[in-house]
């Protein structure tokens, strides 16, 4: 539906008839002709020569579409680099060996359907802004580096995400500018539903090249569309315990999943009376305690960072940014404590954060501080160093960060082929250990990511769930083994 | 499959010793329930050497030594010109050159900008060293700035898709074509009609690009600027 619109607004633009009588319309359908077959006009959702002829008003101008940071994506492009990517990966993985030509082919078909991934970043005057890439796909490529390596758009034809593969595994590594996890998502299942359809021809008969009826293109700013333009008081996260340790050497990630079912781990959080995020979250808080509680003061508490995906309480089905971070606090006042104390405080501090008002307050402070008509004026070059700064002020109050993707849906007829999803998280600065987890077709895939040398924290963590008689599978990259 | 008796875990990796506890794992037999696949589920990442970056430390090595050989000839031989600093200057300019040009992470343009402003920062101290004649500031400054903006015209003729992303670069060298006229209150730039002529260059520069442009080039200033 959406893509019938957007042909349909494009040709009223410009109404060549197919048969041109006039000077002008035939030279303008040759030009079309030469553009569409050198490669060189960029392609559009379903194009057609008559669709590029709609393309050539007054045969020059071709507008350049652009659309701004949403107010999460602001500080990504001034803190990212070499040390701290902002990359996340989302992977999938099939049931069959990837051909990469075939998932080449799947990648040049589905881009340019995303406006989203379909851009480039630039720089402002005053801010950075997304602007229409429109050169060929970033060619996908064997995967033969860590997980989340920050991109050199320079090496990627400023593409903002990349695609690798590795023998039945798909990878998508996005900059976190570009969209989250959810967002991330919906381009993945696109891309492997394509793939799947190649590979498949059962499938390209019966489904052929179209966008799935519940994919959203959506990329509208959700934050500017809910936030409360009253003044809020502020929020303040205090300081929180930071995990110290010998690492790995610089550009070393260590990687390592633990795959359980997620109905044995539904039957654990309702045996403790939480839900699975709490459970989570307070196995991660209690393995750092366990970790840690001898070289701790027990003055500062252990602060997870918990990302909240908006989109259900605002009914958003943006692809860009759209979620929050809550604290979920575990304050140990000594070596003796217990797990269920633990998950007594997280819940708490869960359930304090997890409401409409308050996930409203902390991003409509973002957006008001962003949206003042003083900070809009101010030239980048002299924003940066503020963001910085502020960026490294909150560095101090996170511990380690997890979130929970849920459930990964994929359409009935694409599911004897997948055979799960995964997320990886990059480093943070200050942040050494983050964990991923995501589920599909019953099976949870808990990613840690860890830059310590130790895997202390992995073990106590997983050790947990496996005490508690839960079947728990480990896969690795291979690093935890130097 | 294996499996580690110390954590309770199954291990998936083709290794025999746990990664989590680094215990040898023992045996088990297969379950039907979960699939095991025999090969690593990741690949070997090449960390190859920086070469470059190697490179750069042995440079900045070698031109700290023939920094100090040069400054003790200078001071037993020739205290009354101390040119081994312009010597430092030279060498420290061509390292923070290779430098920037290596690093990945900027873009092309600023670092044509970076270069370019050290490069007369250079000349400057030359010139500073060697009498204070005034050519770095009355020469080469017009000089430079004029052959910038030719440049930039010639870069954006070169580009045919991307060419409206040098207009912020013009709007920059209209801001540093000012500089002559912020010296000559101070005497440093000599000539008013020279500075007049440079400023009229860098303006008709972008005026032209933004009249031919047309309105790919006036949406490219709307996208720059917005606020």
């Amino acid at each position: 539906m959406a893509e019938k619109a957007f042909h349909e607004q494009e040709k009223t633009a410009y109404s060549g008839p197919s048969d041109p009588k006039s000077r002008r319309e035939r030279r303008l359908k040759r030009k079309a002709e030469k553009q569409y077959e050198s490669g060189r006009m960029q392609q559009y959702p379903g194009a057609e020569l008559e669709d590029y002829r709609a393309y050539i008003r007054n045969g020059k101008y071709k507008e350049i579409r652009w659309r701004k940071l949403d107010t999460t994506a602001i500080m990504y492009p001034i803190i990212s680099g070499q040390s701290v990517s902002n990359v996340y990966r989302v992977s999938v993985m099939l049931k069959e060996t990837i051909d990469p030509s075939i998932l080449q082919e799947a990648l040049d078909i589905v881009l340019p359907k995303f406006d989203l991934f379909n851009s480039r970043l630039r720089q402002g005057v005053f801010w950075y802004y997304l602007e229409e890439n429109g050169k060929p796909a970033p060619t996908v490529y064997r995967e033969n580096h860590y997980p989340c390596e920050y991109i050199r758009l320079e090496e990627n034809r400023d593409y903002l995400f990349r695609v690798s593969y590795f023998r039945r595994r798909i990878n998508l590594e996005v900059f976190h500018v570009l969209a989250d996890g959810n967002g991330a998502f919906v381009f993945l299942r696109e891309l492997v539903y394509q793939y799947l359809r190649l590979a498949h021809k059962e499938l390209q008969e019966t489904h052929q090249d179209r966008l799935s009826d519940d994919t959203s293109l959506n990329t509208e700013d959700s934050f500017r569309d809910h936030y409360h333009k009253k003044a809020v008081k502020p929020y303040r996260f205090g300081r929180g315990f930071l995990l110290h340790g010998a690492t790995l050497p610089a550009g070393q990630t260590s990687v390592i999943h633990g795959l359980v079912q997620v109905d044995e781990v539904k039957a654990l959080a309702k045996k403790y009376g939480a839900s699975i995020n709490e459970l989570l979250v307070s196995v991660l808080c209690r393995s750092i305690y366990n970790v840690y509680k001898h070289s701790m003061k027990f003055n500062v508490p252990l602060q997870v960072c918990v990302p909240v995906n908006l989109r259900p309480y605002y009914g958003s089905s943006t692809t860009s940014n759209f979620f929050v971070n809550i604290m979920a606090r575990y304050d140990p006042k000594d070596e003796n404590d217990t797990f269920e104390t633990c998950l007594e405080q997280v819940r708490s501090s869960l359930k304090e954060q997890m409401n409409l008002e308050h996930l409203e307050t902390m991003f409509s402070q973002n957006v008001s501080s962003a949206e003042h008509v003083v900070t809009r004026r101010i030239p980048l070059i002299l924003k940066r160093p503020g963001l910085w700064w502020f960026y490294q002020w909150s560095l101090k109050s996170t511990t380690a960060t997890l979130t929970n993707l849920g459930e990964v849906k994929v359409r009935p007829e694409y599911r004897d082929y997948i055979g799960r999803f995964g997320v990886v998280l990059p480093k943070s600065k200050g942040q050494n250990l983050k964990v991923a987890a995501t589920s599909y077709n019953g099976v949870m895939d808990i990613c840690i990511s860890s830059f310590f040398r130790s895997p202390a924290v992995q073990r106590e963590f997983f050790r947990f769930f496996s005490a508690e008689g839960l079947q728990v599978e480990i896969e690795t990259n291979g690093v935890v083994y130097q | 499959m294996k499996k580690c008796a110390n954590c309770g875990v199954i291990l998936r990796d083709p290794v025999p010793v746990c990664p989590l506890c680094k215990c040898i794992a023992a045996d088990v037999r297969d379950d039907e329930k979960w699939t095991v696949s025999p090969e690593p589920a990741y690949p070997y990442a090449d960390r190859g050497p920086k070469r470059i970056r190697f490179a750069l430390r042995i440079y900045l090595f070698a031109a700290l030594v023939v920094f100090v050989i040069l400054a003790i000839f200078n001071l037993y031989f020739q205290q009354r010109f101390w040119w081994s600093i312009l010597i430092l200057a030279c060498l420290g300019y061509g390292y923070v050159t290779v430098a920037v040009s290596v690093k990945r992470k900027i873009e092309l343009l600023p670092k044509i900008v970076v270069q370019s402003l050290l490069a007369f920062l250079l000349l400057i101290l030359i010139d500073y060293h060697t009498g204070f004649y005034g050519w770095s500031l009355n020469i080469v400054l017009p000089a430079a700035l004029v052959g910038l903006t030719v440049l930039i015209g010639v870069l954006i003729l070169h580009s045919k898709t991307n060419w409206q992303s040098y207009i912020l670069l013009q709007i920059m060298m209209i801001f540093l074509a000012l500089i002559p006229f912020g010296l000559y209150p101070f005497g440093l730039f000599h000539s008013w009609t020279r500075a007049v002529v440079v400023f009229l260059i860098t303006l008709l520069a972008f005026a032209g690009t933004i009249i031919v442009g047309g309105r790919t080039a006036r949406d490219e200033l709307v996208r720059r600027f917005h606020v």
